[in-house]
């Protein structure tokens, strides 16, 4: 063995000793170089990429003990005073959105031949990134080295509605050490637990003392050592609406990869070695993975006294949703064609790069510090408080920059245990994820079986629709009840009629959880809605287009079914306008007839969605806004820039309220004590919720400004204006600066801290139409192009709407077409990994053309509409429809692999 | 989980002397799949023994008129190599048909053909499996299997060989060149990969220690009417469900030669000899292609989630035949 490496990084000689076990990964991160990300660890996505004597490797695979006398170059290696011309073109063209996958795939493309763009997607698939839908990517690539000078955008011209830079740009494409697991105090410790092997189990004795002898140990700890309190992962406001049925440790498992022990340990190594040191007896208890086995009850999954909110425990149903309108007996008997059918959809993952991580610590002053990746900070604190009976104020949660979350970091899943052990041993403690912790041991997509009777008179009206979902919410109920209400409702809602009924059963299976996922069970929904649709077109010999138009909900309707207390509105209406430019952009003609070519059949499909705006009444957005005494203004807001680039947008409101500029404004986020309270950042609601508490609070601020400025240079208010740099009378003028500095003087403060919640959440529309080839001896689906248009009602920043839209697209069109968690007999998953679980990459992805449709909303921010989720929905079903067309099979299971296709194809013929 | 030692031999004879003085001890090159392994406590090694760097990156015209492969040539260099891109353009893409920029500039030709099953019963040591612990089951044969063999399995083990380069290789006449304690060996290409019978734990016939240091490719004269037809779940980046390499020498309407082989259907690279042998001689139709389809999947046997892979090997025969019989190319 060599004594030890000597090797250079960016040109930095580095002599270094390590464990032959080693990745280069962990070297480079060890030595500082943050900005190479683990991710998958298994060679499969390429965020770790750096150059190996200038040849683009996976890091995490290649061996450290390899590198002797090589050269290493990482992302921080490529500035050389300024800019790569790639990390420049990237920049410019804003290829990033969470910027977890960015240094890799710079450092990938930076590297790459290509003769054209297939070439050069097709090159690019050792780079996954789950944000963008790689559009964005390919075009900072192939702009890389041309000369796109990026002009600013003035005060004058406005910053509401300008593709204004995400301001976190710089950071991201040079790598810097943002996220969360990228700095830690000193004196860390790792976590690391021990998960069940058995799906359904109940511990009858648990013997730590080999596990704790181990050197480098610190502690380990059991359902022994914590108090007995349920409670829910899902971050939601109190009173939180999800069954109270999780623990920080039990003495009963109920999936395989469920919490046994925590080990906290000087390495991560050792903490996984002491995992397997702990001695665990089992009392096997039979299992239910399937739902429909499940509810019968043989088999009780949350048998404990101590849990509450379960709808009825004994047949393992964690919630139910019913919702009713009118007389389905009535509708029915109306009815010319009645049409059943069941969809099946899968569970799913949301494969956000960056993975669950969190540190605590406790501060000089006893404060409990939580650095955490998450999008519910606020929730996580409470949550916190509450188990570990600490007062709110000692406990601070705050996040840095977040690789992703898509509604997996709407969860308290790492903070708690880290936490537990940090007040056990007064020490800092990490626990990260890994990917296969990711894959088996956070929450899916739910599952669901969803089976619609759809009576329609002959001429195409809708008139009875009974919709039922039974909704697999795994081992716990967090987010089971309030997701499957939205399979219901949105997709329900969306088509008048006046006989419907819809009930959501959601039910305990002894599986990984499922939990809140961009789309919130409208995404499942929609696929059997907007399916159902199609067959009762084709069915009627009606234009799908005309049948849509026929039955959508317009500006008349109210809304025919959900609950009260969600108060969704048609705040604006653009549906109509969203399908002209999509059967435009397509050239739909619905007198064409399906093209064909020996073993390939073309067709077209579409598919329309709503999704709400954040909750109404319930979604709490506290912001504050002062002018500082640089004459710069400062923002603080609890909210999550979950890397949609959120943060960049809500300086916009306030610097066109404020006449100003986004580099005026620093902003202060997510931090719970140094931010006032948000809930946080899901439901789509940041844009709509806190966009709106910004534009009044800077309203406010505003104001306050000219009166402040009016009673120091003695002048009306009416008379001044305020510009990036002053306020202005006809003769006077005071900067800001002075006025700032005045306002101190007098003791007067220039902030406003605003409270907003919205009494309506406007739900915005889209409609999506794909053209796809299916190869018919293959069953291989491949779209062609699509075009989507979202009724976004104003786009804040266009370019980071457009990227919500493609990134929600793509994420669809892996759900689609190849994305599934796979479960064995006992509820195993057995494609824990983006090797065998693979999501989209660049050459699995069409050209797609993105219409954002402009109509004002009455209740968002300068008319805008939440765009978050509503991206995700219509894929799937605009393929099924379009395969449909092409070849008359109809498939009702996602994803659309070939050999359902095919197969679905055989037993046509 | 135990640690192993990182040791770097100095010449090929260090390396084989060292393997087979110790017999826990595996060798290391790219390492793309051996980390992998490592990561989940696969293979528990005494010690690696890091052979990337030994002399073996050369690639080299053979007096016959074919090529010498070194065993540390990386799959880029390889695939894009002026003379593999114009004499055996199928070589060439099945090399890019698999995996990753990032993971061809890493693994070598020797680690390519070792590459063990991904079989995730093979990869999860929460389950048993014959070819990780002999005799303790096959979870793959009664559990998901529609990844796994149609061909040529036993009831110990259903797994496939994940390599595509070892199908261009078999479908091109390869052999290996090997060296042991004993000196070197060369090994015919298609007798180099077990089937797995009754050990399922051995995948190649390698005895403990040797070590592959060249493929030698034979001229083959109708090579450029090779193709690589890869069929996979997604465009980019995956193992294949199934994959077919041909090539044809056709003279007027008649096929005087040809060549077949299967990736994703069998512990082996498969070569379909008797369906090869079937259209010697026939003309270069449908029809014909159509039988020899048949023949190449008579034998084939499907498991409960499997089964479609029968129909879809013999549609891709077809198609890859097709290919072959007008010149080649992308099918």
């Amino acid at each position: 063995m060599p004594d030890s490496l000597n090797f250079q990084v960016n040109n930095q000689s580095h002599n270094t000793k390590c464990n032959p076990g080693t990745s280069l990964l962990s070297l480079l991160r060890s030595l500082g170089y943050a900005g190479v990300h683990r991710v998958c660890e298994s060679g499969d996505c390429g965020s770790c990429t750096v150059w190996l004597d200038d040849k683009p490797i996976h890091s995490c695979i290649y061996p450290a003990m390899q590198v002797d006398s090589h050269q290493i170059t990482t992302i921080e290696g490529l500035e050389n005073g300024k800019l790569s011309p790639m990390q420049q073109a990237f920049l410019d063209k804003q290829g990033f959105q969470c910027g977890y996958c960015t240094p890799g795939m710079i450092m990938t493309a930076s590297k790459l031949e290509y003769n054209s763009e297939a070439e050069l997607r097709a090159e690019l698939e050792g780079n996954l990134c789950r944000c963008t839908g790689y559009e964005a990517i390919i075009d900072s690539i192939l702009e890389c080295g041309n000369d796109n000078l990026v002009k600013p955008i003035t005060a004058k011209e406005g910053q509401v509605g300008k593709n204004i830079p995400k301001q976190d740009g710089p950071n991201l494409v040079t790598g810097k050490p943002v996220y969360t697991a990228d700095w830690s105090p000193p004196g860390l410790l790792h976590l690391k637990v021990l998960r069940s092997p058995y799906p359904h189990a109940r511990i009858r004795e648990i013997n730590t003392t080999k596990a704790e002898a181990l050197e480098g140990v610190e502690a380990v700890f059991t359902h022994k050592d914590v108090t007995r309190r349920a409670y829910s992962t899902a971050g939601h406001g109190a009173p939180v609406p999800d069954p109270l049925d999780h623990y920080l440790l039990d003495n009963k498992v109920r999936f395989i990869g469920d919490r046994v022990a925590a080990v906290v340990a000087e390495t991560e190594a050792i903490a996984a070695i002491a995992c397997e040191l702990i001695e665990v007896d089992y009392e096997i208890l039979p299992h239910a993975i399937d739902p429909v086995t499940a509810m019968k009850g043989d088999v009780v999954i949350h048998d404990e006294p101590e849990s509450s909110q379960i709808h009825d425990a004994a047949h393992n149903i964690a919630g139910e949703v019913v919702l009713e309108k009118g007389d389905l007996n009535t509708g029915f008997a109306e009815a010319d064609l009645i049409l059943e059918n069941t969809y099946i959809l899968p569970a799913v993952q949301h494969v956000h790069l960056e993975p669950h991580v969190s540190i605590s610590w406790l501060d000089e002053d006893g404060t409990l510090v939580v650095r955490s990746s998450t999008q519910v900070p606020f929730h996580c604190q409470r949550l916190l408080s509450e188990l570990f009976d600490i007062p709110k104020e000692k406990i601070r949660v705050y996040k840095p920059q977040l690789g992703g979350g898509f509604g997996n970091k709407q969860e308290i899943l790492s903070e708690d245990l880290c936490v537990l052990a940090t007040l056990k041993t007064g020490k800092p403690v990490q626990w990260r994820f890994t990917r296969e912790e990711e894959f088996t041991a956070t929450n899916s997509r739910h599952a669901m079986n969803i089976r619609i009777k759809t009576g329609v008179k002959s001429y195409g009206t809708i008139v009875a629709q009974e919709m039922e979902a039974i909704s697999n919410t795994g081992a716990y109920g967090n987010h089971g009840e309030t997701v499957t209400f939205l399979t219901g409702c949105f997709p329900l809602g969306l088509y008048r009629c006046a006989n419907q009924s819809y009930k959501g059963t959601v039910v305990y299976t002894n599986t990984m959880p499922a939990g809140a996922f961009r789309g919130y069970g409208a995404t499942q929904g929609t696929f059997a809605m907007e399916s159902q649709l199609d067959e009762i077109a084709s069915k009627l010999n009606i234009d799908p287009i005309k049948l849509r138009q026929q039955n959508l909900i317009t500006t008349e309707d109210e809304i025919l079914i959900g609950r009260e207390e969600h108060f969704h509105i048609i705040g604006s209406y653009a549906l109509d306008e969203c399908i002209e430019k999509v059967t435009q952009a397509l050239d739909y003609d619905p007198e064409k007839q399906p093209e064909t070519k020996g073993h390939i059949k073309r067709g077209v499909g579409f598919a329309a969605t709503m999704q709400a705006s954040g909750l109404a009444k319930i979604h709490l957005a506290s912001v504050k806004i002062s002018l500082m005494p640089n004459g710069q203004y400062e923002l603080r807001t609890g909210s999550v820039d979950v890397g949609t680039g959120s943060d960049t947008s809500l300086r916009q409101i306030a610097a066109e309220v404020l006449g100003t500029t986004v580099e005026n404004i620093t902003i202060i986020t997510a931090d719970t004590h140094n931010t006032p309270f948000d809930a946080g950042s899901y439901a789509s609601a940041t844009a709509f919720i806190t966009g709106q508490a910004v534009n009044l609070a800077a309203q406010k601020l505003r104001s306050h400004l000219l009166k402040t400025a009016a009673q120091i240079i003695e002048v009306n208010t009416e008379e001044l204006k305020l510009d990036e740099a002053k306020i202005s009378g006809s003769q006077t003028t005071i900067f800001l600066k002075q006025l700032a500095q005045e306002a101190q003087k007098r003791g007067e403060s220039l902030s406003v801290e605003l409270e907003h919640t919205s009494d309506r959440a406007s739900l915005t529309f889209a409609f999506l139409g794909v053209e796809v080839e299916v190869d018919t001896e293959t069953g291989r689906i491949k779209v062609l192009r699509c075009a989507e248009a979202i009724d976004i009602g104003k786009a804040i920043n266009p370019r980071i709407c457009h990227g919500q839209a493609t990134g929600g697209l793509v994420m669809g069109l892996g759900y689609a077409l190849a994305e599934e968690l796979r479960f064995n007999e006992q509820g195993k998953i057995l494609n824990p990994g983006l090797r065998t679980y693979r999501i989209p990459a660049a050459s699995d992805v069409p050209p797609m053309e993105i219409f954002l449709i402009e109509k004002a909303d009455p209740y968002g921010p300068f008319g805008a509409k939440g765009i978050g989720e509503i991206g995700t929905n219509c894929t799937a079903p605009a393929i099924a429809n379009a395969v449909a067309q092409a070849t008359g099979v109809r498939l009702k299971q996602l994803p659309m692999i070939p050999e359902r296709v095919w197969m679905a194809m055989q037993k046509l013929e | 989980m135990k640690n192993f030692a990182y040791v770097r031999p100095n010449s090929v004879e260090d390396a084989v002397s060292r393997a087979t003085s110790d017999r826990d001890a595996l060798f290391i090159a790219g390492g793309t799949n051996l980390v992998d392994r490592l990561k989940v406590f696969l293979d528990e090694p005494s010690q690696l023994l890091d052979v990337s760097r030994l002399a073996m990156k050369q690639i080299a015209t053979t007096n016959e008129g074919g090529l010498k492969i070194g065993a540390l040539v990386t799959n880029t260099a390889l695939a894009n190599n002026i003379d593999v891109r114009n004499n055996y353009p199928l070589l060439s893409r099945a090399i890019l048909a698999g995996a990753s920029q990032q993971i061809r500039n890493m693994a070598t030709v020797g680690g390519n053909l070792m590459q063990r099953t991904r079989c995730p019963y093979y990869y999860d040591t929460a389950f048993p499996c014959n070819k990780r612990q002999p005799d303790t089951g096959c979870p793959a044969a009664t559990g998901i299997n529609r990844i796994h063999a149609i061909l040529g399995s036993s009831d110990r083990c259903v797994a496939v060989n994940p390599s595509d380069m070892s199908v261009a290789m078999v479908a091109l006449d390869a052999t290996l060149e090997v060296q042991g304690v004993e000196g070197k060996r060369e090994i015919p290409f298609v007798d180099f990969h077990r089937l797995p019978g009754n050990t399922p734990e051995r995948d190649t016939n390698l005895e403990p220690g040797e070590l592959i240091t060249a493929v030698i490719l034979p001229p083959v004269s109708f090579a450029q009417s090779g193709v690589y037809l890869k069929l996979r779940d997604r465009a980019s980046y995956a193992f294949a469900l199934v994959s077919v390499a041909t090539a044809l020498e056709v003279s007027g309407e008649q096929i005087k030669n040809a060549r077949i082989a299967l990736g994703g259907v069998a512990h082996k690279p498969w070569r379909a000899t008797e369906a090869e042998e079937f259209l010697i001689g026939k003309a270069a139709n449908k029809s014909n292609f159509e039988q020899a389809a048949e023949i190449a999947l008579k034998d084939a046997q499907a498991l409960a989630h499997n089964g479609f892979k029968i129909e879809l090997s013999k549609r891709a025969i077809r198609r890859a035949l097709a290919v072959s019989a007008q010149g080649g190319g992308e099918a």
